[in-house]
């Protein structure tokens, strides 16, 4: 059993964006609070770019939810 | 006039310019910048004797012993420019972050390295004003722009004569860097920027763009040297070689042409190689 190859490794899927809103926060704003760029928010929303630990523990405490709420793995897309 | 004055001539013609136009206005406070600058302003008298002293070889008189026309102009430069230098750096309170910046380097400081400042990259970040550099469409033609004219450049000046043409090499030198400048502009000095001021997301593309660029630039100067041995060997088989000297001749182009292909390249790869994975991203998409 091999490592997969990076083209099929599996998505990180998340509700950032959805819990963003409902706290009332700009990208900027959740940027701000958690010491990222706010186009890296986006990116993270988007899918783009899978956050380390450290920062999705960081964006956890600011949007009031646990890690494994936010972000899963995207099994379909994989 | 003696070519000792003549030399000292050109050398403040070029502090001049370098010291009440470029530092002041172009590079401002970037003390990094400004370090790797004085490569090139420095470089420029001593081109400048090369053209007219390489094939006459004169003697220069330093006061006790004479020597040649590149270690005259060397440290005729290195002479002049120092005291301006000192009172420059003083002048705009400079000092104290140029030299912290060299302590850095030897103390191998990551920011030391990044030859973009703090300041700028922090501007560059929230940037709108350069957009029209970041689209797609601008992406492939800086790509292949840079390429072509880094590639076109070293060839021709490889194939020029001893004739007007040998000019191009400034419009090359200058080509280069208005690329550099335009790909640094795209990618907002990401590749050049030091860890302090780049998010995690920055650094893993910055770092996946020198992976990138590495294997890359082990491609330049593999095909270099893989040129070089071909020519060794390419010798070895006609009737006046001994099989172990070999004679490589180039001309002023030439020397240009290796020097400017190398540099570009080891300046603009890490932003062509961001560049060309932002790309290949947006076409998963």
């Amino acid at each position: 059993m091999g490592r997969k190859p990076k083209a099929e490794q599996e998505q990180i899927a998340n509700r950032i964006e959805e819990l963003r809103n409902a706290a009332g926060l700009s990208r900027q704003e959740l940027a701000d609070q958690v010491d990222v760029h706010y186009q890296t928010i986006g990116y993270i929303e988007r899918g783009e770019y899978s956050p380390s630990l450290v920062l999705a523990l960081k964006m956890a405490s600011v949007l009031g939810a646990s890690v494994e709420e936010i972000f899963w793995l995207d099994e379909e897309e994989a | 006039m003696s070519n000792e004055l003549l030399v000292v001539f050109y050398i403040l013609a070029t502090l001049a310019v370098a010291y009440l136009w470029f530092y002041p206005k172009v590079i401002g406070n970037n003390v990094k910048l400004m370090a790797w600058m004085d490569i090139l302003v420095t470089g420029i008298p001593v081109g400048i004797s090369a053209l007219l002293f390489w094939t006459e070889d004169p003697a220069f008189s330093l006061v006790l012993f004479d020597t040649n026309w590149f270690y005259f102009t060397l440290l005729a430069m290195v002479l002049i420019e120092m005291p301006i230098f000192l009172l420059y750096l003083r002048a705009r309170n400079l000092s104290k972050e140029y030299w912290a910046m060299f302590r850095g380097q030897m103390a191998g400081s990551d920011a030391a390295w990044a030859s973009a400042s703090a300041k700028s990259v922090e501007k560059q970040l929230d940037d709108t004003k350069w957009d029209g550099l970041r689209t797609r469409g601008a992406k492939q033609f800086l790509l292949w722009g840079s390429n072509i004219v880094i590639l076109f450049g070293t060839g021709f000046l490889f194939r020029v004569g001893d004739n007007q043409w040998s000019a191009y090499s400034l419009i090359h030198i200058l080509l280069i860097f208005v690329f550099w400048f335009l790909l640094r502009k795209s990618v907002r000095l990401i590749a050049d920027a030091p860890d302090d001021i780049l998010d995690e997301m920055m650094i893993d593309q910055r770092n996946r763009s020198y992976l990138v660029a590495y294997r890359w630039l082990t491609a330049v100067i593999f095909t270099a040297i893989t040129a070089l041995m071909v020519f060794a060997m390419f010798t070895d088989f006609q009737a006046a070689s001994d099989g172990f000297n070999y004679l490589l001749e180039f001309t002023w182009p030439q020397v240009q042409a290796i020097f400017w292909l190398f540099a570009a390249y080891t300046f603009m790869l890490p932003s062509m190689a961001m560049i060309s994975l932002e790309l290949k991203k947006s076409v998963k998409r």
